[in-house]
């Protein structure tokens, strides 16, 4: 009897164990909520803009994981992979305005002017580029009228994702005009492409150059008036630019001068508003989002849109040499972009001294700031230069190129004269309506003050740069000087 | 003596002689009551007695004696004219006589496929803490490539690799277990939950016939680990086994003294060069500054035997362990439980297993390996009343630590605390039940739970100058992972006349469950570092599986074996796969006691598959990835979280591999010499490849894909030898040999002679640099680089490479295939010696034809090191000079170096007391590991797995002093 009954336990045991863990568990889903299937995703209304968001962060960010992690794309250095960095590299490298000092893979290729296909910075600027295509693809293909209807998406939505199609397609245009521009003759995918490993048909320039234009001129009418978009997202303006810049260098892709339609472009991105921002220097500062004049930009983010491309390497990679890094608003240069001596000798030769980049990362024209009119701008306080509190202390900071000796100035706390302090007796501490400070010899000079204490400090500065470009080699720096005139 | 002689000479027809002696286990010297001993060829015997003692009337022309005793190996003594016999026999009577296969046991001699079972006594010895350990260089074609920090783990490559992307690995089964192989966060080693004090077997599994009843994850291979058992027939046993090691550095890297560094600084750099003013006043070798002396201390104590009818066996393990890294801490508990009791007159088997570990690290940052050979010798480590927590620091121009700069390697030791602890257990119980009408078949159920939970921690002041960009780190991680198995199966079993038949079927389900979770931000808690971010994960292994063993006449064997697999990796339409395999084995000579004593030829053939794709759980599946929120993207004004859509290939399946074995397994001179000759082939189709897919028809550039064969081939020959028996001892030696080759045949779904194949090693310089490649007709991993150009004194001119296909530039396809770091040939060797209370054993492997690429020396070895323009100095390797290269040549062969290399493993000696009956035996001994290596290669080690040699952790030489006592 005991053996019966454990005989039938193990038996019954066996069976149902069986039974249990059937073949149904096999069809698995991922159990991570940061996961969903392609079949769910849109059940939620919001995914339709964020997977339009990641269209546009294809563009700036490296992969799912900022700065670094779960890349968009692989065969290279994830932080190398972001579309803009690549796209810096492969447009300024090859010419006498940069120089890299890495010796990351094949990187000087550029340089060197010998790059070939297996050259991993070139196969991955194209496989960016077609990363971006085939996203784009993906998403017209999966916010078609007929599956919008059948997820039950009522008529606002529908409106909306007609908007976004609209913008996904200009981006996709964006994406195959780097391809001709840099690549030429190209495979073609589109949305009637099915996901899978096949091999595409190619597009000659003038094909693929055609129907960028029809692309372009066929989602003017979905795409939002011009700045009346929200921030970050293309408008008719963007899409009118790139049909400019399509046309303007039709005759090298297709053979055909194009030059009228370009102006015309033009001209329609002018008389919607856009106008040029009346300080060069502020267009690359962190709060550009205030200046006017930016038709399409690619939002980076310190803490929220992180990577190891865009602002961050256009930065840090040329800081370097004698710079300070502080200087920059940043914790480290990466020694790694400089220009050529090349592009210096340009100058000198022309008769202007030099060249000179602004500080950007971290400053912005929002900062508390005081201003420093000068005889060396004719002691106008509205158009004269900024000193900045990054920390917002009351403790500012600058530079300020001053081309004569004994050149005289005045701090302003606004862009007018009602609150002006000078120096009486020259010692270093401020006096309201006080008299000149002078700048003792013609040069670049860092200026700090402090509008608490009422103390200042007048420190010459000379700018280098660094790179076997210059004379001696990475090994020392060339000074350099300040060009007022040049605005640089 | 003549007496002697002449009673035995005139007795011989009729007279009897009586011998006698003792019975001892060859390990702990304790009695085997109740032993047998047989006069060979005849029923007479005697049994031992509680001292282990026995006598026995034996008839004058008897010429052996046949010892044996349940759980331990037999024994056949030669009388010659003694008549005292001191007889030891080693424990683990399934090693010899029956071998665990997948789902079963077979007899050794009944084998039909490549099956090498490895016992303690061949064990490697010394300060091990990983099972994996034990193995090196015992199995022809197995290389056991073992790391070398404390608690670390082994690399382990059965008959080279048969996958690219997919892992390597061979499959590990525990006590019938197959175990997820994948890392435990945390965790140094995946299998440090088995103590190797614990280990009764280890039996490996080459080639496919035996392992294809394992389908779908053996085609690498499976490693079979047996723990020990209790046993009721024996009286209660008590064993303590402990050790303490020291472990130093073998050799450090030659770097420049401060001296020499100071003269090369003054003869580079001129007058007012700012590097002059860079230099200290110190003289720091740094590398002495990283390394101490490791201590470990091990303690393990067993109790086994039976309480009433339940035999049981538990035991607990101790592992204390400093790396000889400064800092480098391992701390381990095991404990081990076996029941296996059996009821219902034995009809009903149950074997209970409970392996639990709670781990503890302290894991030293191997940054600072690096970062000495590098750091400026004239700069001291600390500053006194310094920032940056006192030690050295580089600056920059405006006063903050210099990111570009070395670490101090002291300050990386000593101001990251990087902590984990982990615990694991794992749990199977199986019973097997006989059917009392039918007592030729019997149902074996196998539950097991399989968990382990791993966290750490990682913490880096704020004023830690190597971590000033973001403020010190402050990471905390974690791991749950649950592994469950359920396995049924039936087995039939019954000799009809000279036929005998085996069959088997069942039915095994595995689920797999791992969660990871992550959290970094600076110390401040003002930036993220590493968002958290939690990532469940979970698959489905479903199998069906079936053999039939069939012999006849004791001569002939065939086996077949047929697996069907199911994995919730693949869609419905392709995630079956079925892997058959198939075996012949014909004894052409079985004569025990003549001088050709044995010969078996065996065929062997069979299919296995691969689906183990690394992380990617769901590779056929169309989905989307959110993103973190350090990846959102503004629009208007608000920032969004985004979604991409994942590459996938729909149409993903099994990779298959098909392998053909042919062996001769031979014995002479009465079997006191065996062996082995075995060749094979094995070619591995649709590869699971990480491979580029044309530019836009997938959703990312790269995916998991089948593409691609390979092959692998290769012949090995293994000896096994006794080459002195006497009742004084024994002499044992054992040697084997292995030659592979591995081949990539294809790579492309189409013909695309333009295709140079997949980069992978990825090596210190430069940022994203490779230095090996997969291509099509070359071995996986050959190094891919510029053919150097010397000049008439053979030093390498910088920069000057072969233009390897004419075109007058150099490019970079003037690259080749240069070598590659998998050895041609692997060599083992294993002897001991016991003579009296005395033993020695010794163990030894060699490679031939192993490639490195020595990344130490083409990142440390070229003058613009010396100063960086960010104002910092930097030491180089003393072969600089001789080198002469100004900047990095990263992808010259000149750095590839033939890593061959001869290492004595170990050399023990032990001596064995009898000391009185509370403590029956006491054995010392005395361990050196790592003795002796014999090389070409520079570099400080030439065995590193992967083949590059960069920031690898030095392996040390240990001493080690043993204890063990038998109560």
């Amino acid at each position: 009897m005991k053996l019966l009954t454990i005989k039938n336990m193990l038996f019954v045991a066996a069976v149902s164990l069986t039974a249990v863990s059937c073949f149904k568990d096999l069809n698995t889903v991922p159990i991570d909520p940061d996961e969903i299937t392609s079949a769910a995703v849109y059940e939620n209304p919001a995914a339709y803009k964020q997977v339009l968001s990641k269209l546009y962060a294809g563009l700036a960010v490296s992969g799912q994981e900022g700065p670094a992690g779960r890349p968009d794309i692989a065969g290279i250095d994830e932080g190398f992979s972001t579309y803009l960095r690549q796209y810096w590299k492969a447009q300024e490298l090859p010419t006498d305005e940069a120089v890299i000092a890495w010796n990351d893979g094949n990187i000087q290729d550029y340089h060197q002017q010998d790059w070939d296909a297996n050259n991993e910075f070139i196969t991955a600027m194209y496989n960016r580029i077609y990363y971006q295509i085939s996203l784009c693809n993906e998403y017209l293909r999966e916010t078609t009228v007929e599956k919008l209807d059948s997820r039950g998406a009522d008529a606002a939505l529908k409106a909306e994702v007609a908007q976004y199609r609209a913008e996904a397609r200009f981006l996709r245009a964006l994406s195959y005009w780097h391809a001709l521009d840099f690549f030429r003759n190209v495979p073609f995918v589109t949305e009637n492409d099915k996901v899978g490993s096949f091999f595409p048909v190619q597009y000659n320039a003038e094909q693929l150059s055609d129907f960028i234009e029809s692309e372009l001129k066929d989602i003017e009418g979905g795409l939002a008036a011009p700045r009346q978009n929200e921030y970050g997202r293309a408008d008719k303006a963007a899409a009118w630019t790139l049909l400019a810049k399509l046309y303007l260098n039709s005759e090298v892709y297709t053979g055909r001068n194009r030059y009228n339609d370009c102006s015309a472009y033009c001209q329609k991105v002018i008389d919607a508003g856009y106008t040029l921002h009346p300080e060069y220097t502020q267009l690359f500062m962190a709060d550009n989002q205030n200046a006017s004049g930016i038709i399409f930009p690619v939002l980076f983010d310190g803490l929220k849109t992180q990577t190891w491309g865009g602002m961050t390497f256009l930065v840090h990679a040329g800081v370097g040499g004698s710079m300070k890094a502080s200087d920059f608003g940043i914790d480290g240069g990466w020694g790694g972009i400089r220009t050529t001596s090349a592009l210096i000798n340009k100058f000198t030769a022309a008769g202007v001294e030099s060249v000179v980049v602004a500080p950007t990362e971290g400053n912005t024209a929002s900062y508390q700031k005081i201003y420093v009119p000068g005889n060396y701008q004719g002691w106008n306080p509205a158009g004269a230069a900024n000193l900045t509190s990054p920390a917002g202390n009351n403790t500012y900071e600058g530079y300020i190129y001053f081309p004569e000796d004994n050149s005289p100035f005045k701090f302003t706390l606004g862009p007018d004269w009602n609150n002006n302090f000078g120096d009486n007796g020259a010692d270093g501490t401020l006096d309201q309506n006080g008299a000149n400070i002078s700048a003792p010899t013609t040069g670049f000079y860092k200026i700090n003050v402090d509008m608490t204490n009422l103390t200042y400090t007048l420190q010459k500065t000379e700018w280098g740069l660094i790179g076997d470009a210059t004379a001696g080699g990475w090994g020392e720096d060339q000074n350099m000087t300040y060009n007022a005139s040049s605005g640089a | 003596m003549l007496a002697v002689a002449l009673l035995f000479w005139g007795s011989t027809a009729i007279a009897q002689r009586q011998i006698s002696g003792r019975v001892t286990d060859a390990e702990t010297g304790e009695p085997l009551i109740g032993a047998s001993i047989v006069v060979t060829g005849t029923t007479a015997g005697s049994i031992a007695d509680v001292q282990g003692n026995f006598r026995l009337e034996v008839p004058a022309d008897a010429k052996s004696v046949r010892v044996t005793y349940t759980g331990y190996t037999e024994q056949t003594i030669d009388l010659g004219a003694s008549t005292t016999l001191e007889i030891r026999l080693l424990p683990g009577v399934a090693l010899t006589e029956t071998v665990i296969i997948g789902y079963g046991r077979v007899k050794r001699e009944d084998l039909t496929g490549s099956v090498v079972a490895v016992t303690p006594k061949e064990f490697n010895k010394g300060a091990i803490t990983g099972p994996q350990e034990l193995l090196a260089g015992k199995v022809a074609g197995v290389q056991v490539t073992t790391g070398a920090d404390p608690g670390g783990g082994a690399t382990i490559r059965i008959r080279g690799g048969s996958s690219l992307s997919a892992t390597n690995d061979p499959l590990i089964v525990i006590d019938g277990v197959p175990v997820a192989n994948d890392d435990i966060a945390g965790a140094r080693n995946v299998l440090n939950v088995v103590n190797p004090n614990d280990v009764e077997s280890i039996t490996v599994l080459k080639d496919a016939s035996a392992t294809a009843i394992y389908g779908s994850r053996a085609s690498n291979g499976v490693i079979m680990i047996t723990t020990k058992k209790g046993n009721s027939k024996k009286e209660l046993r008590t064993e303590y086994n402990g050790s303490l090691a020291f472990s130093n550095i073998v050799q450090t890297a030659d770097v420049l003294s401060a001296d020499e560094y100071r003269d090369l600084i003054f003869a580079r750099y001129g007058e007012n060069h700012p590097a002059r003013a860079l230099l200290g006043s110190a003289n720091t070798d740094w590398q002495s500054e990283i390394y101490q002396t490791g201590v470990m201390q091990d303690h393990n104590l067993s109790l086994s035997g039976g309480i009433g009818r339940l035999p049981f066996r538990i035991s607990w393990g101790l592992t204390d362990r400093d790396g000889i890294l400064k800092t480098d801490n391992f701390n381990r508990l095991t404990t081990a439980v076996n029941l296996n009791p059996t009821f219902l007159k034995d009809m009903l088997q149950v074997n209970v297993n409970f392996k639990a570990m709670s781990d503890k690290n302290h894991f030293a940052d191997r940054g600072a390996i690096g970062s000495a050979f590098q750091f400026d010798p004239t700069q001291p480590t600390t500053v006194a009343d310094g920032p940056y927590g006192g030690y050295f620091t580089w600056l920059n121009n405006d006063g903050n630590p210099n990111t570009l700069a070395t670490a101090n390697p002291l300050a990386l030791l000593y101001m990251k605390n990087d902590e984990s602890h982990v615990s694991r257990y794992l749990l199977n119980a199986s019973a097997d039940y006989r059917f009392w009408f039918l007592p030729a078949l019997h149902a074996n159920l196998n539950v097991g739970f399989d968990r382990s939970y791993g966290s750490g921690s990682v913490f880096i002041p704020a004023d830690a100058a190597f971590a000033f960009s973001t403020g010190g780190r402050d990471e905390v991680y974690n791991q749950t992972k649950r592994n469950k198995l359920i396995e049924f199966y039936l087995n039939y079993a019954k000799q009809f006349g000279k036929n005998n038949l085996d069959v088997m079927g069942g039915y095994s389900w595995q689920h797999f469950y791992r969660n990871n979770y992550a959290f970094a931000t600076n110390v401040d808690k003002s930036q993220v570092l590493r968002p958290a971010d939690s990532t469940p994960r979970e698959y489905y292994l479903l199998s069906l599986f079936g053999r039939l063993n069939y012999s006849f006449n004791d001569r002939i064997f065939l086996t077949g074996s047929v697996r069907r697999d199911g994995t919730s990796r693949f869609s419905e339409d392709n995630r079956w796969g079925l892997f058959p395999a198939a075996a012949l084995a014909v004894k052409a000579v079985d004569r025990p006691n003549a001088t050709f004593s044995s010969m078996k030829l065996r065929l062997g053939y069979g299919v296995t598959g691969q689906q183990d794709i690394n992380n990617d759980y769901y590779p056929y599946l169309a989905r989307y990835l959110a993103s973190t929120p350090t990846a959102q993207y503004q629009l208007g004004n608000q920032f969004i979280q985004t979604l991409r859509p994942e590459g996938y290939d729909a149409n993903i399946k099994w990779e298959e591999t098909t392998t053909y074995n042919a062996a001769i397994d031979y014995g002479f001179w009465g079997n006191r010499v065996t062996g082995a000759i075995e060749v094979y082939l094995r070619k591995t189709k649709d590869l699971i490849n990480y491979i580029p897919v044309a530019a836009g028809t997938n959703l990312t550039n790269f995916i998991n894909t089948n593409v691609g064969d390979l092959g692998n081939r290769g012949i090995e020959f293994s000896l096994n030898t006794t080459p002195w028996q006497s009742d004084k001892g024994s002499w044992t030696f054992g040697f084997n040999v292995a030659y592979n080759e591995n081949k990539i045949t294809r790579l492309t779904k189409t013909e695309d002679p333009n295709y140079q194949g997949v980069n992978v090693g990825g090596i210190a310089g430069g940022v994203g640099n490779t230095i090996q490649i997969h291509s099509v007709g070359y071995p996986a991993n050959s190094f891919f680089v510029y053919e150097q150009v010397y000049d008439a004194q053979g030093t390498p001119i910088e920069g000057l490479y072969v233009d390897r296909n004419g075109d007058g530039k150099l490019t970079p396809d003037d690259r080749y295939r240069y070598e590659k770091p998998a050895p041609n040939y692997l060599i083992g060797f294993t002897t001991g010696l016991n003579i009296g209370k005395f033993d020695f054993s010794a163990a030894g492997r060699a490679n031939l034809g192993s490639y490195i690429y020595n990344n130490n020396l083409s990142n440390n070895a070229y003058y613009n090191q010396l100063y960086g323009s960010t104002n910092v100095l930097r030491n180089v390797l003393s072969p600089t000079a001789s080198i002469d290269f100004t900047v990095p040549q990263y992808f010259s062969d000149f750095f590839i170096s033939d890593a061959s290399f001869f290492r004595v493993d170990h050399v023990t000696a032990g001596y064995t007391f009898n000391i009185n009956r509370r403590i029956q035996s006491l054995r010392l001994s005395a361990t050196v590991q790592n003795p002796l290596l014999i090389t070409n290669y520079d570099g400080l080690d030439p065995e590193v797995f992967g083949g590059i040699d960069n920031n690898v952790y030095p392996r040390a030489r240990t001493f080690l002093l043993g204890l063990r006592a038998n109560f």
